[in-house]
């Protein structure tokens, strides 16, 4: 990612211009001692770490600054990732392989559908909103399993008999974080249109 | 809000231990003492919330970097300093983080730079430590200290005292 996206992404995480100013110039002037020692590429990489580090930091003080507002989105965008998930497995052939593949597919497109449409409709700290989507689908993901778990001890005849935790089931939440993460951040960085005075 | 809780939570919890105490027996007793139990957590939580005006470990060593750097405390020195005296990097957003709720309770103040080129082209933000803060560090040292002075404490923890396959001092 270049160097220069950094600007949108990190005025996309807080609501205050002024300290993301502030930060930047923070992580612009470490990235310049690193780079003196170490090097340009080495500086690169380091600044973008520094940086994914500041993010936890940020979305917290975000989710303090409006609650109401980012947890709102968070469920808008859910709602939007399943009703995606949902219009794909119904468009889905029924032959195995391909069933598979729409099941992927509509959790990477709903997930990019997500992190854009919230990012578009948050005008501040866009990002910040966009992200919040994926806890709380990490969260409705565990409730699900639980939910699954509690129903098969309550009622073990209609408990699906290859029910088993496995990473490959995480797979398709996997894509779906990943596509709300790609659709925010085209959504922040994508080149405004300049107005003309 | 948390006053008017409280003065909700008071009665009730006054009437259900009135309730525990005079004896009534079987299951709704122990139901009633597991209410209480949840009422006096609830409080105690408030409480706690309300209690949260003296500084937390991060929030007073930013302070404590924020009086010590004087006219040197922006975001990258306070970070470097606090870093020293813990053995832990924080990140830039962490330390902002810190520095922000403390801007907001008052304990310091911040101003603008000119724009600087080593920042390309951004100005600092430099924090200066007010009266409210001097009193938050003052009482956080009388607390310090009063902890120490207490109970077992007393007796050489902290002080070389402890022998190492770790039993208490004499």
């Amino acid at each position: 990612m270049k160097r220069s996206n950094l600007v949108p992404v990190v005025t996309g995480l807080v609501s205050d211009p002024d300290l993301a100013e502030v930060i930047l110039g923070d992580l612009e002037e470490l990235h310049a001692e690193r780079a003196a020692r170490q090097g340009h590429p080495a500086a690169h990489w380091w600044l973008w770490y520094e940086f994914s580090r500041s993010v936890p930091a940020l979305l917290l003080r975000r989710l303090r600054e409006a609650p109401v507002r980012i947890l709102l989105s968070a469920l808008l965008g859910v709602l939007i990732m399943w009703t995606v998930g949902v219009l794909f497995a119904l468009a889905s052939p029924q032959t195995a392989g391909y069933s598979t593949v729409f099941y992927l597919a509509g959790h990477l497109v709903g997930g990019l559908a997500t992190g854009a449409a919230i990012a578009t409709v948050n005008r501040v700290a866009p990002l910040a909103a966009a992200l919040w989507v994926i806890p709380c689908w990490i969260l409705g993901a565990f409730l699900a399993v639980a939910l699954t778990a509690v129903t098969a001890s309550l009622d073990p005849a209609s408990a699906p008999a290859s029910a088993q935790i496995s990473l490959a089931a995480a797979v398709p939440d996997l894509l779906a974080i990943t596509g709300v993460v790609v659709g925010a951040v085209s959504i922040v960085v994508r080149p405004r249109p300049r107005t003309a005075y | 809000m948390v006053l008017a809780g409280e003065q909700l939570l008071d009665p009730l919890a006054l009437s259900l231990g009135q309730q525990v105490d005079t004896g009534v027996q079987g299951a709704a007793n122990s139901v009633e003492r597991s209410h209480l139990a949840i009422l006096v957590f609830v409080r105690h939580s408030m409480t706690m919330t309300r209690q949260r005006r003296t500084a937390g470990g991060l929030e007073l060593m930013s302070l404590l970097a924020v009086a010590d750097l004087g006219a040197e405390a922006y975001g990258l020195s306070v970070r470097r300093d606090v870093s020293r005296r813990c053995g832990h990097e924080y990140s830039v957003g962490a330390i902002y983080t810190t520095l922000s709720r403390l801007e907001k309770k008052g304990w310091i103040t911040s101003s603008l730079t000119s724009p600087q080129p080593v920042r390309g082209g951004r100005a600092r933000r430099h924090f200066q430590i007010a009266a409210p803060g001097v009193r938050a560090l003052a009482e956080a040292r009388r607390q310090s200290d009063l902890l120490w002075q207490s109970g077992q404490s007393a007796n050489g923890w902290g002080r070389g005292g402890v022998s190492s396959a770790g039993e208490q001092p004499a």
